[in-house]
């Protein structure tokens, strides 16, 4: 009896942590982190780069205000999302320096993109060309990690 | 004269009601990601619309009669039911894309979230099916979606190398840094969005509800051949903008607003103002075209009264379907999922039911008994039967291409 009880503590004990891995964010192996890091960047790339040509055009007078506004407010939430999702993963511990650096420009990345939604809401066009400067610079690096990705 | 005038009247219309919210996504995507490597893609979904749509034009003009109301007469009630559920499915899902990409289109012109505007749309759209005479719906949104030609100019004003365009064009090739998984997924939907099976349910419907008869062969062939291809140089022109502009930047689009920036960009506010306008015409002719869709395809299976041609009273149960359509497919963008992924997922399941879509077509059109001396002659079936094989390899080919590569990632 007694090690009946003991073989179903054990198979509870083992039940437990099998559901609870389930529910943890999983430590990808390191080549799906890579390509993990690499989808997120390549992502980022897109929405600095369209946060960019929103801003230009808004500053030649050549787009409508709520079309660029929308456009940016798009951008920023999916990359939200996108730079969410990657910082929730464990990074193989050999990819630590990577993690850094992605977090870093991914970090930098959402950050550029709301400041240039909260520009356009606010029409803040003495604003505009630091903000084009910032987010040029920005997409150099990301374009430049992505090769080193590669 | 007048002859003459509604040639032309439906040279335009077919022109300005071929891009929908599929078309506009998916050639954006495939433009900024591609370049024009898959511009092939798009003619032969062009030919093979032009085929099929011809062959259920001809069959409404010279039975009087729908397509699905021969199918299940002709190829019985259990693969009719099939015809039914596949096509049902993907137009409904087509239906909320739709609806959707006119919210989106309001957004980006007064800045009011998506959400919002859809109960509004839904109930514009459903007023519009309700109320308003056919021949002035069909015309007026596929003059208005005219306006969608603003892309071929801006692509002209973007001054591209057009030897380069026309090189990618005529290459089987893609960028480096994409695989040839993605390549083959992004073709596969773009031919789903070309093909999809709500424009030939639409198409002869209309046919009935326009009171075609064997005289009105070539002007339905004028309009299908004429039209449709020149609605396909919009796509085409739509893709070329995204491949000048927002390849070389890295944007990959993912929202309706990459989608008219180059427009912008090489005309400025006005040329985005018609954009929009083309982004409204397409998406809401469009919701009008697969709203009908539903209620036909039901209607007709069921032999039930159909159609804008008799009063609301007299199509009760065709209006509740479209009434019902109109809910779900509110309640569905109300659970705030995003319109876009909605169209990706539209186009894909397009091309997994395009084979149930127009075998039964190719069917019909080659039975005398129905046709009579306008059976499908040797070219048309030669092209059908082709087409066959290829809508059968694009199906099978489909959800394994959306899975393996994540939705094209």
């Amino acid at each position: 009896m007694i090690g009946l009880s003991r073989w179903r503590s054990w198979a509870a004990a083992v039940l437990i942590v099998l559901v609870a891995s389930g529910c943890t964010t999983a430590t990808p192996a390191p080549d799906a982190y890579r390509a993990r890091t690499k989808l997120a960047v390549t992502d980022a790339i897109s929405h600095v780069a369209t946060a960019q040509k929103v801003l230009e055009a808004t500053r030649k007078n050549k787009i409508l205000g709520p079309y660029a506004l929308v456009t940016v407010r798009a951008s920023d939430e999916t990359l939200g999302t996108v730079v969410g999702a990657y910082l929730e993963l464990y990074p193989p511990q050999q990819l630590d320096p990577r993690f850094t650096k992605a977090s870093t420009l991914l970090g930098d990345a959402s950050d550029l993109v709301t400041q240039t939604r909260i520009a356009l809401y606010r029409d803040d066009r003495a604003d505009f060309p630091g903000l084009i400067k910032d987010l040029d610079s920005l997409s150099t690096k990301l374009e430049r990690f992505e090769k080193e990705l590669s | 004269m007048k002859k003459l005038f509604a040639v032309a009247l439906g040279i335009l219309t077919a022109i300005g009601g071929f891009v929908d919210i599929g078309d506009l996504v998916t050639n954006a995507q495939v433009g900024s990601r591609f370049g024009m490597s898959l511009a092939w893609v798009v003619v032969v979904g062009v030919l093979g619309i032009c085929v099929f749509a011809e062959m259920s034009g001809r069959v409404a003009a010279v039975s009087g009669r729908a397509t699905f109301d021969l199918i299940r007469e002709r190829l019985g009630p259990r693969l009719g039911l099939a015809n039914l559920l596949a096509s049902m499915t993907v137009t409904l899902l087509t239906f909320v894309a739709e609806i959707g990409g006119i919210a989106l289109a309001l957004a980006l012109a007064t800045s009011v979230y998506e959400f919002l505007w859809v109960p509004f749309t839904a109930l514009a759209v459903w007023l519009v099916l309700w109320r308003a005479k056919f021949s002035l719906m069909e015309n007026v949104f596929g003059l208005l979606g005219l306006a969608l030609v603003v892309f071929a100019v801006a692509l002209w004003q973007l001054g591209p190398d057009w030897g380069d365009l026309w090189h990618q064009a005529g290459t089987v090739a893609k960028p480096g840094s994409e695989d040839w998984s993605t390549y083959a997924y992004y073709g596969v939907a773009l031919f789903g969005a070309a093909m999809t099976p709500y424009e030939v349910f639409f198409f002869s419907s209309g046919g009935v509800e326009e009171h075609w008869s064997s005289r009105s062969i070539a002007t339905m062939r004028s309009n299908v051949f004429i039209g449709f291809p020149l609605g396909g140089l919009l796509s085409l022109s739509i893709a070329g903008c995204a491949a000048v502009t927002l390849l070389p930047a890295g944007i990959s689009v993912d929202t309706l607003g990459q989608v008219g920036l180059p427009v912008a960009l090489a005309l400025g506010k006005i040329g985005l103002a018609i954009a929009l306008l083309g982004f409204f015409a397409a998406t809401f002719g469009a919701a009008c075209e697969t709203g009908l869709s539903l209620g036909y395809s039901i209607a007709q299976y069921f032999g039930w009264q159909w159609g804008k041609y008799v009063r609301p009273r007299e199509a009760s149960r065709f209006h509740v379907v479209i009434l019902i359509s109109t809910v779900l497919a509110v309640a569905v963008l109300l659970t705030t999922i995003d319109p876009v992924l909605v169209t990706e997922f539209s186009v894909v399941f397009s091309a997994v039911a395009l084979p149930l879509t127009y075998f039964p077509i190719l069917v019909v059109a080659n039975d005398p008994d129905y046709m009579g001396e306008h059976t499908n002659g040797r070219l048309a079936n030669f092209l059908g039967s082709v087409y066959l094989v290829v809508v059968l390899v694009a199906s099978i080919a489909a959800l394994p291409l959306m899975i393996w590569t994540k939705m094209g990632q």
